[in-house]
């Protein structure tokens, strides 16, 4: 009986097959001078910067790849780096665009010609796959040790040195570190650590990206079109919020920035999980009833993300929070650190009007934007930056972002040099810093 | 096909007062314009006609070109007759559409008694040409993108009885046309068109941007040189000196003004065109050390975007020049950050590997940056650095890793 059940027992194994050893989470322990938390638009930057500046950096991603939302959400058309005729963010974010471009084929806005009231001209359109390996090869070369699919779960600040614990596919890792950068957009971390952060009642909508194609838009009964999409959103099939009411768009647009997902956030695997899963079934009704559309018959999804990318989560309380008024009317803080230019874009269930900065006007982040109040030796990037809600909807773009995390990542190595906090840096070194790597501080 | 003839010397006043238009003769007297600046003020002297053949929208197929003495071309222009209906009254208007030598749009020019109408054919004002001409030099305008339908609601507006509304890309963009519909314009393309003439200015801007802009392109291209490529750098308008810069490779000589006038667009004002500017730079002004010298000398001053463009241009030489190679290598004492690895990688380029140089080099190898260090043992390594002192540094660096 016993040799019959340990039979049983014993996997077969065939030839070059290896029995595992009993399952044991891996603990680690790990430290570094600097930990960035997420690899996305803003973190990418950052960590690269906190690299070359020599400091040893770690990246945590809870993804796959390098650029968040740029790559993984689809969203590979950074903007404004140029505003009025002049270059505003440069440095790493600039360098890994201009490489990109330049490895794709692509070739950039002509920046001489003002984009009038279509600021969309001055983005940048980018193959995401190239941008994510420039990235990690960049990465790499900068030294920073990857750490994807891992995230933090909890943060304790002692003697002058933060102790993160992280969990991975089969890894649990401590990591000591004495500056960290939030840069996950949402600021758990930042509220792990025991800091404010805050969130609108309601969120702007967020959007998976996708490609579908097979139909000819111009020779369409549109008008046809329209009235079969009216008398679906009348039965209620799909609401109005999910494509603007606007089908037309949706097959103009094939899918490029044209969907919402209602209160999509990011913040923990389960709202991002239900965020995606919106996503997805709001895409596959849409697609089962444009097939049956004349004309668009054979339509297919060419592309998909596989996230649906949020606009909006938390923010954090920081030592300054910008106003819609301070970016409207450009104002110059004493410690600004990057510039940021965009109109003001709020999102809402019917779409966005934008709303165009005056002639000449380019609004500042000064640094205390990026501090948590009551915080030490950790700062943020990226659009989780303390802010009112109209600023937000025109800081949170791409060009800003990465000018941010360079911004935060040189007040860390500074910080972290020196042993005390970025708001302690002297603020004429961290200009010096930022510019000799190519980064743009306000004048 | 080609034709020519001789205009007695008409200037080519097509201008402007204070740059933005000219009223040549007064109300219903003689012909008006209404003009930008060109790129060239020359006396016109002689006029050659050209058969487009490209069908476009444009039912009369000639389009003719300016030239001055010199045989520079100055500028071009269409003769364009079309319907502009309003309640199912039709009246034909006729216009004469001019373009630059680049082939950005330059003006109008109306026949004695022709005039622009809105709603109700009632005719433009000033500042309604005005408008008019801002508009159609709007490269970048919506009007591009949108169907005639986007520019009014959908409903109530309807063309007159019999006309099907003309959409993008629609050959039948000609025929019976209408600004009936045009007093409710949508409101997000209110800012692309004047008040009362949506179809006028939809239908002018897709003739401006129409095939005959690359004719226009084209014919000016056959007609470059040197010369005509230098008045083109030195236009006021930035699209004119991107044009010019995005065909002045095959002209660049290693010498003479044209060479200076590209040199003087590397500058930090405006990163699209010294981007170009770097751009037009080819391995045949680059053998020049006087020209390397001078590229040189440009860099320091550029910000950090435009100089590691350079440095990899500098990479293209055919051989760098020893008092340029020596700059770049003291250089890199004090570089940090990407622009250390574009020094590293134009010395990889042009196989820099003597030992003195080597030498000089390895000292970053005990640099406080890992970063530094780190691109310098990998360059020591790629470049296969033979010099023994480099070697023993080398190991010592493999060793503290
Ligand atoms: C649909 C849409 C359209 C947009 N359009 C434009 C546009 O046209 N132009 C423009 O410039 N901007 C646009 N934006 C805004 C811009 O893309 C984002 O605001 C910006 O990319 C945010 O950058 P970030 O670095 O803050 O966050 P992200 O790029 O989202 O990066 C966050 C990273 O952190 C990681 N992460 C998150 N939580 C954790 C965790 N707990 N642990 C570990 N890792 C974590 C994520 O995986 C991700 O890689 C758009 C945004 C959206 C959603």
């Amino acid at each position: 009986m016993g040799a019959i059940s340990l039979g049983i027992a014993a996997p077969s194994l065939s030839k070059g097959d290896r029995l595992a050893e009993p399952y044991r989470t891996r603990r680690q322990s790990l430290s570094a001078d600097i930990v960035v938390i997420g690899g996305g638009t803003a973190g990418t930057i950052a960590a690269i910067q906190a690299g070359r500046a020599g400091r040893k950096t770690i990246l945590i991603e809870a993804g796959s790849q390098l650029g968040g939302t740029t790559t993984v959400g689809g969203v590979a058309f950074p903007g404004i780096f140029f505003a009025w005729g002049e270059q505003i963010i440069g440095g790493i974010g600039w360098e890994l665009v201009q490489e990109a471009v330049a490895m794709n084929d692509d070739t950039l806005p002509n920046f001489s010609i003002p984009h009038g009231r279509q600021h969309w001209r001055h983005q940048v359109r980018l193959n995401p796959h190239i941008y994510a390996m420039l990235a990690e090869e960049k990465m790499l070369e900068a030294g920073v040790d990857i750490r994807y699919y891992e995230t933090p779960f909890a943060l304790r600040f002692a003697k002058n040195r933060w102790e993160i614990e992280t969990v991975g596919k089969g890894v649990h890792a401590t990591i000591t570190c004495n500056q960290v950068i939030d840069c996950t957009g949402n600021a758990l971390p930042t509220a792990m650590a025991g800091y404010d952060v805050i969130r609108e009642e309601e969120i702007q909508p967020g959007t998976l990206m996708f490609k579908i194609d097979g139909y000819e838009l111009e020779s369409l009964d549109q008008d046809l079109i329209k009235q079969r999409y009216q008398e679906a959103l009348d039965r209620g099939e799909f609401t109005r919020e999910e494509f603007r009411g606007n089908i037309i768009g949706l097959l103009r647009s094939q899918g490029d920035n044209i969907q919402h997902i209602m209160d999509a956030d990011s913040t923990t695997s389960e709202s991002h999980t239900i965020a995606n899963i919106n996503g997805r079934k709001s895409l596959l009704r849409h697609l089962r009833f444009i097939r049956t559309l004349p004309g668009c018959e054979k339509t297919k999804l060419v592309d998909m993300q596989t996230e649906t990318a949020t606009r909006e989560t938390f923010r954090i309380d920081g030592h300054y929070r910008i106003t819609h008024e301070d970016y409207v009317t450009g104002k110059k803080f004493d410690d600004a650190v990057s510039y940021s230019y965009y109109p003001i874009d709020l999102h809402d269930a019917h779409g966005v009007i934008p709303d165009h900065l005056e002639e000449g006007v380019v609004p500042t982040i000064p640094l205390r934007a990026l501090v948590p109040k009551n915080s030490r030796n950790f700062i943020v990037a990226g659009r989780c930056l303390s802010s009112d809600r109209l600023a937000n909807s025109a800081l949170r773009v791409q060009a800003s972002c990465m000018g941010m995390g360079q911004a935060a990542a040189a007040a860390a190595v500074l910080a972290s040099r020196k042993g005390i906090s970025p708001l302690e840096v002297p603020y004429d070194e961290l200009r010096e810093l930022i510019e000799s790597h190519g980064g743009i501080v306000p004048a | 096909m080609e034709g020519l003839f001789r205009h007695k010397k008409v200037f080519l006043q097509l201008l402007v007062a204070g740059g933005i238009l000219l009223l040549a003769a007064a109300e219903d007297t003689g012909p008006r314009r209404f003009f930008l600046k060109p790129t060239l003020e020359l006396p016109v002297d002689t006029v050659y006609r050209y058969l487009v053949l490209e069908e476009d929208s444009i039912p009369n197929d000639t389009l003719f070109q300016l030239r001055s003495a010199e045989g520079f071309p100055l500028a071009y222009y269409r003769k364009i007759n079309t319907n502009v209906c309003f309640d199912g009254t039709c009246r034909m208007l006729k216009v004469q559409l001019y373009w630059n030598i680049t082939g950005r749009y330059l003006g109008i020019e109306l026949p004695p008694g022709e005039f622009l109408s809105k709603t109700d054919h009632e005719k433009f004002n000033l500042s309604e040409y005005a408008r008019m001409n801002h508009l159609l030099a709007d490269s970048l305008s919506p009007l591009a993108d949108f169907t005639f339908e986007d520019l009014v609601p959908p409903a109530g507006d309807l063309l007159p009885e019999g006309a099907a509304a003309p959409t993008l890309g629609n050959p039948a963009l000609g025929g019976l046309t209408a600004d009936a519909v045009t007093s409710a314009t949508a409101p997000a393309m209110a800012d692309y068109v004047v008040a009362g003439a949506a179809y006028t200015t939809y239908r002018l801007w897709h003739f401006v941007y129409g095939p005959t802009r690359d004719e226009i392109q084209r014919l000016t291209q056959q007609s470059l040189s040197d010369g005509l490529l230098v008045h083109i750098l030195a236009s006021p308008d930035a699209s004119d000196v991107a044009w010019g810069l995005q065909r002045a490779g095959d002209y660049l000589s290693s010498s003479g003004p044209l060479r200076e006038a590209v040199l003087s667009r590397i500058a930090n004002e405006d990163f699209s065109l010294a981007s170009m500017a770097i751009d037009a730079i080819g391995p045949a002004s680059l053998s020049s050390s006087a020209f390397q010298q001078a590229l040189m000398r440009k860099l320091s001053g550029l910000n950090y975007s435009l100089k590691n463009k350079l440095v990899d241009k500098l990479g293209e030489a055919p051989a760098l020049d020893p008092e340029v190679r020596a700059a770049l290598v003291k250089s890199l004492e004090t570089a940090s950050g990407s622009y250390l690895s574009h020094l590293f990688a134009l010395l990889l380029k042009q196989k820099v590997n003597d030992a003195e140089t080597c030498l000089e080099i390895s000292n970053l190898l005990e640099h406080e940056n890992h970063f530094v260090a780190s691109q310098t043992f990998q360059f020591l390594e790629k470049a296969a650095c033979e010099d023994e002192v480099v070697q023993q540094r080398m190991n010592r660096y493999r060793n503290k890793r």
